[in-house]
């Protein structure tokens, strides 16, 4: 397995319990969807899985090395292989397309250069490039704010792309955006995928979506895991275990 | 590439502006560290203040708050019924409004110490010449601020009432201060907090309140009676922000309140002021002869014309420059200090406790009046333009924090967890994810202060510490007014100067 998850829980101030002995696991090269109903704890998934929140317990293993116990140097290393994808872009939206891009250079350069904004020139290009890559080629001086949401997270998926990441992960990416525009943004996701060999951990509350991108599903509710298996096997009962009365 | 190449420009050049106003200034870290332990002496002999003093502050103290608030409430008022004569689109005659915005931008060059030094040549020493300072002080800034308002009102309302035959005042009413309104009310706060530090420095020209025997204790040494001074000053300052944060909130609709409240609001403010202006000491006359008053007029209008263009070192270009370079270097001193301040004394980045404890701290410093900080800092760094630079420096720290905090406040955060994220640290995302979005927040309150820093600068002289003021506080002393009126006259057309670039400079930043 290349990312092994098991047992994780996570409470936030002892009372909510947003996930409950978590487990699952994910191959190389996979497009998987997190599907739920809002507060089953989705996002605190993700954000157990690239470093933001420790959980209470449980592992996570990522290509060999434990991300819950990893900090320092070692966290660094892990952080720098997975990129993430928010549902609210979270760009600085008064500078442009390319110096956001180009932020997540910042970690694997020195502090003055990076204080002063020397970037390089092979950096520049190669932000450049991807922004040419999601289909922005002709916006990279464009401030984010004067961008559409779709070309938002279009800059947002380069960025997570610039650290040459092993595994994007991608909470709600979809959420904010009108339908065509969001299935746009899942082609290119999907389309990024499978020619760069990345793994995908996508994060939705939207069940055709995933269903039409995703090689396979994991149904979660009240932060247990009530489904983990193929999309076409995901019969009318699952979903009611996913969704199913007594949740919004 | 050419957006890049263009910004890398301003900022060398700025850095290389405030670099060469540094040296000019006569800025020497080296000087103020060797000389470190003489500030250090100063301040730990402020504590413990003498308690037993505190029954002698009271009155000085009243006094002070008295010509700050019927000041302000009096400059306020006068503001409101001048600003729409100088505001453009309402209709109202051309030659007042240029008559009118000429007064109020000569005004509003000379600084609350130098009107209230004009103030005793006519009213005589004692409260009422620095009521009168503070009442033109305020009267003047606020007509500036409002006429600007006015100006960005939709006037669609105003138009449709006087097409209907409404008198333009009565339209103007009606149509246009509802809009202005909150703004109004809340600049007029603004003004009263600002006041209260500088009536508490109009004492040293005799114009009343606590600055009188704040530099009597100051020169004396007597260090733990000032403390007792400082602390009793700082606790007016925290009742008035309360006051006034609380009084903000209900103007600007945050908190709303019932027509009884605001009923019962206007009341008490009213008899305040009533009580404040009741209780004024009357204007002294007996010593107020109408030939000074006369030779103060031709002072301006014959002013000494050879000092005027004398382009040597003690000339007023050279003074002027002086002044210049002092506010320059000390705002960038000021807004280097005020940044990590802000940063740090936000809840949004730091725990609570830390929070209130930089913000205390930023309180503490903001309520100390700056000729206070002066007065303190000569003793370490002598007198000179140095001196004045610290000054300056220290004292734009307090606005300049609130500022930028309140720009912090506004922040958009999702960035900054997106960086916190992929693992960057904690200086290179306030560098990336908060300083672009704070930059034009920023870049005006910078512009702001040093705008006040350049009058602020021009009464250091009167402690030594520099520039236009002293030469200025003498002439007026020695009643030599022909050179008075030159500085005056040198004093406005560098405020206006500044005024014009200023605008420029914000015009090519959008
Ligand atoms: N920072 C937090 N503090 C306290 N409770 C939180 C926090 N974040 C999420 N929760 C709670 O954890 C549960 C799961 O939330 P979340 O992971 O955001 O779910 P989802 O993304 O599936 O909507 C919810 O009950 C939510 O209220
Ligand atoms: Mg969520």
């Amino acid at each position: 397995m290349y990312l092994q998850v098991s047992g994780v829980s996570k409470t936030y101030n002892g009372r909510v319990h947003a996930l409950r002995d978590v487990g699952f696991g994910l191959e190389k090269g996979e497009f998987v969807s997190v599907i739920g109903p809002s507060g089953a704890g989705k996002t605190t998934l993700i954000r157990v899985l690239n470093g933001a929140e420790p959980c209470d317990g449980g592992e996570v293993v990522f290509a060999g090395v434990h991300l819950e116990r990893a900090s320092g140097r070692a966290k660094r290393t892990l952080q720098k292989n997975l990129g993430t994808i928010y549902q609210d872009f979270a760009l600085v939206e008064s500078v442009s397309a390319l110096e956001n891009v180009l932020n997540a250079a910042l970690p694997d350069m020195a502090f003055l250069p990076a204080v002063l904004g020397l970037f390089g020139r092979a950096r520049r290009e190669k932000a450049a490039g991807l922004l040419d890559r999601v289909g922005l080629g002709d916006k990279l001086d464009a401030p984010v704010r004067d961008l559409s949401g779709g070309q938002k997270q279009r800059v947002a998926i380069a960025r997570a792309l610039m650290r040459d990441p092993a595994m994007l992960l991608a909470d709600e990416p979809v959420a904010s955006l009108d339908p065509v525009t969001g299935r746009q943004i899942l082609e290119l996701l999907k389309d990024i995928q499978q020619t760069e060999g990345l793994t995908v951990l996508m994060n939705s509350h939207n069940l055709a979506l995933a269903q039409t991108f995703s090689d396979r599903l994991i149904g979660l509710r009240d932060g247990a895991v009530v489904y983990d298996g193929p999309v076409d096997r995901a019969s009318e009962q699952v979903l009611a275990a996913i969704y199913g009365e007594g949740d919004g | 590439m050419s957006r890049r190449r263009k910004r890398l420009a301003f900022w060398a050049l700025a850095a290389l502006a405030v670099f060469l106003a540094a040296r000019f200034a006569g800025c020497s870290p080296a000087l103020l560290w060797s000389r470190r332990d003489h500030l250090a002496d100063i301040l730990t002999r402020l504590f413990p203040p003498d308690w037993g003093y505190f029954s002698r502050i009271w009155a000085p103290l009243w006094a002070t708050v008295q010509m700050s608030v019927a000041g302000t409430a009096l400059g306020a008022f006068f503001a409101l019924l001048t600003a729409p004569l100088c505001a453009g689109g309402l209709g109202m005659p051309v030659w007042s409004r240029r008559a009118l915005r000429l007064l109020v931008q000569v005004l509003r060059s000379f600084p609350a110490l130098i009107l209230a030094l004009t103030a005793t040549f006519l009213f005589g020493l004692g409260t009422f010449a620095g009521t009168a300072a503070i009442t033109v002080y305020t009267f003047a800034i606020m007509t500036r601020l409002t006429y600007e308002d006015i100006e960005t009102a939709p006037l669609g309302p105003y138009r449709a009432l006087t097409a209907m035959g409404a008198g333009r005042w009565r339209a103007f009413a009606r149509a246009v201060l509802p809009y202005a309104a909150p703004s109004y009310l809340s600049n007029a706060l603004y003004m009263l907090e600002t006041n209260v530090r500088h009536s508490a420095i109009l004492g040293y020209v005799g114009a009343g309140g606590i600055g009188l025997i704040l530099n009597e204790k100051i020169s004396w040494r007597e260090y733990d009676r000032v403390g007792a001074i400082l602390l009793a000053l700082l606790g007016a300052v925290c009742v008035i922000e309360w006051v006034s944060a609380a009084l903000t909130a209900v103007v600007t609709g945050r908190r709303p309140l019932g027509k009884r409240g605001r009923r019962a609001l206007a009341l008490g403010f009213g008899a305040l002021f009533c009580l404040c202006a009741a209780t004024v000491a009357p204007p002294d006359f007996s010593r107020v002869s109408p030939v000074t008053v006369k030779n103060m007029l031709l002072g301006l209008i014959r002013p000494d014309w050879g000092f005027f263009f004398d382009t040597g070192v003690g000339g007023l270009g050279y003074l002027l420059l002086e002044t210049v370079c002092i506010a320059l270097a000390g705002t960038a001193l000021g807004a280097f200090i005020a940044l990590p301040l802000a940063l740090l004394g936000t809840a949004r980045l730091v725990s609570r406790p830390v929070a209130l404890v930089f913000r205390l701290a930023v309180m503490a410093i903001r309520s100390v009046p700056f000729l206070v900080y002066g007065l303190i800092f000569i003793r370490a760094t002598g007198p000179g333009a140095f001196t004045g630079v610290l000054t300056i420096a220290v004292c734009s720290v307090g606005l300049l924090t609130k500022r930028f905090t309140e720009a912090i406040d506004g922040l958009d955060m999702r960035p900054w967890r997106a960086l916190s994220d992929m693992g960057v640290g904690a200086v290179l995302r306030v560098r990336y994810a908060l300083l672009p979005q704070l930059g034009p927040a920023l870049a005006s309150a910078v512009l702001y202060r040093f705008d006040v820093n350049i009058r602020e600068a021009s009464v250091l002289g009167l402690v030594g510490a520099g520039g236009i003021g002293a030469p200025l506080i003498f002439a007026m002393n020695q009643y030599a007014w022909p050179q008075a009126g030159a500085i005056a006259i040198g004093l406005v057309g560098l405020v206006w100067l500044i005024d014009w670039a200023s605008a420029r400079l914000r015009k090519s930043g959008r």
